[in-house]
């Protein structure tokens, strides 16, 4: 098991899907700053201002670490900032699927009546966060065997 | 200092530039945002209206003021309604309003619009459809039917079985 986690084509391929999905996912929102500060204050977990400057600074730091993934610089770094977002995500999504409101997903599309949050949302993030992790992990091991 | 350490600082080291950056570029940018603007109001670009919590919708219900619910009008009938409210659904606004509008208050008098809570988009809608109407003071409660009821605010709501309101 130990093998396959480490392995260099898995890390590969989880650092280039988080950083594509990233930087996919920043640009919608880049670019239409208001309605995704409506789909951040819909999640009921930030006030006026705080929704605000989420939307406004959220997106910048999925485009910094995706493209970083991208590229293969501060792997741990953004692979760290990413995963931590992701937890957020899933607890966001979690409270509201408890709560039971039907909310657009903010995902990747800033369009109204794109897609609601669910199980599938919901997967599609821990399936990412796995990702994350990995490539956290890979990148944490590799430092301690490069000071070694 | 640790791996970890170092790691740690350099997440918050692409946080603190992207943070930098989206808000310089929200600055510059024609899309850019007021941080303290509703984001509701920016959306749907009501002007003038305001949002209320429930206690501030309750002050409203108690002065008054004409509640007008904006869900399908099934919801308001079976699933229950704030007391008094006047159904205006949405999906059929044009259709609707001229059968309501006799009931509805001078254009010079305050509304306020609900729908399911959070959410959900048609008491915005409505208070955007009423405010090109002509109302002016147009409000809407955020937190809806849900709260409200939650709340244990006064509600009719009509037996599906028998057509009749209960309070």
């Amino acid at each position: 098991m130990k093998k396959l986690l480490g392995n260099r084509w898995l890390l590969l391929l989880c650092r280039l899907v988080l950083g594509v999905v990233f930087v996919y996912a920043s640009i919608d929102k880049i670019q239409h700053p208001a309605a995704f500060a409506k789909q951040v204050y819909n999640y009921q977990m930030l006030s006026v201002t705080a929704s605000n400057l989420f939307a406004v600074t959220l997106p910048w730091m999925e485009l910094f670490a995706g493209l970083a993934l991208i590229v293969g610089v501060f792997k741990g770094e953004s692979s760290l900032l990413l995963s931590t977002l992701l937890v957020i995500f899933v607890a966001a999504i979690s409270v509201n699927l408890y709560r039971g409101v039907n909310l657009d997903c903010g995902c990747f599309s800033t369009a109204e009546g794109g897609r609601s949050i669910g199980m599938l949302t919901l997967a599609q993030d821990v399936g990412l966060l796995a990702a994350g992790l990995l490539v956290l992990r890979g990148a944490m091991l590799g430092r301690h065997q490069r000071a070694g | 200092m640790s791996d970890w350490g170092k790691t740690f600082l350099g997440a918050l080291a692409i946080v603190g530039c992207a943070a930098a950056v989206g808000l310089v570029y929200n600055h510059v940018s024609e899309e850019g945002i007021g941080l303290t603007q509703h984001p509701l109001q920016a959306v749907s670009e009501l002007e003038p209206s305001w949002f209320l919590d429930t206690p501030q919708a309750k002050k409203k219900w108690d002065e008054g003021v004409t509640f007008v619910d904006a869900r399908a009008e099934d919801f308001y009938r079976y699933q229950g309604h704030i007391r008094g409210a006047i159904s205006l659904p949405i999906t059929e606004f044009d259709s609707a309003f001229p059968l309501v509008k006799d009931r509805l208050p001078p254009p010079d008098e305050e509304i306020v619009c609900y729908c399911s809570g959070f959410g959900c988009e048609e008491s915005t809608e409505l208070a955007r459809r009423l405010t090109k109407k002509g109302y002016r003071l147009v409000y809407v409660y955020e937190g809806g039917w849900p709260e409200w009821s939650e709340a244990g605010h006064p509600a009719d709501v009509e037996d599906a079985e028998e057509g009749e309101e209960t309070g």
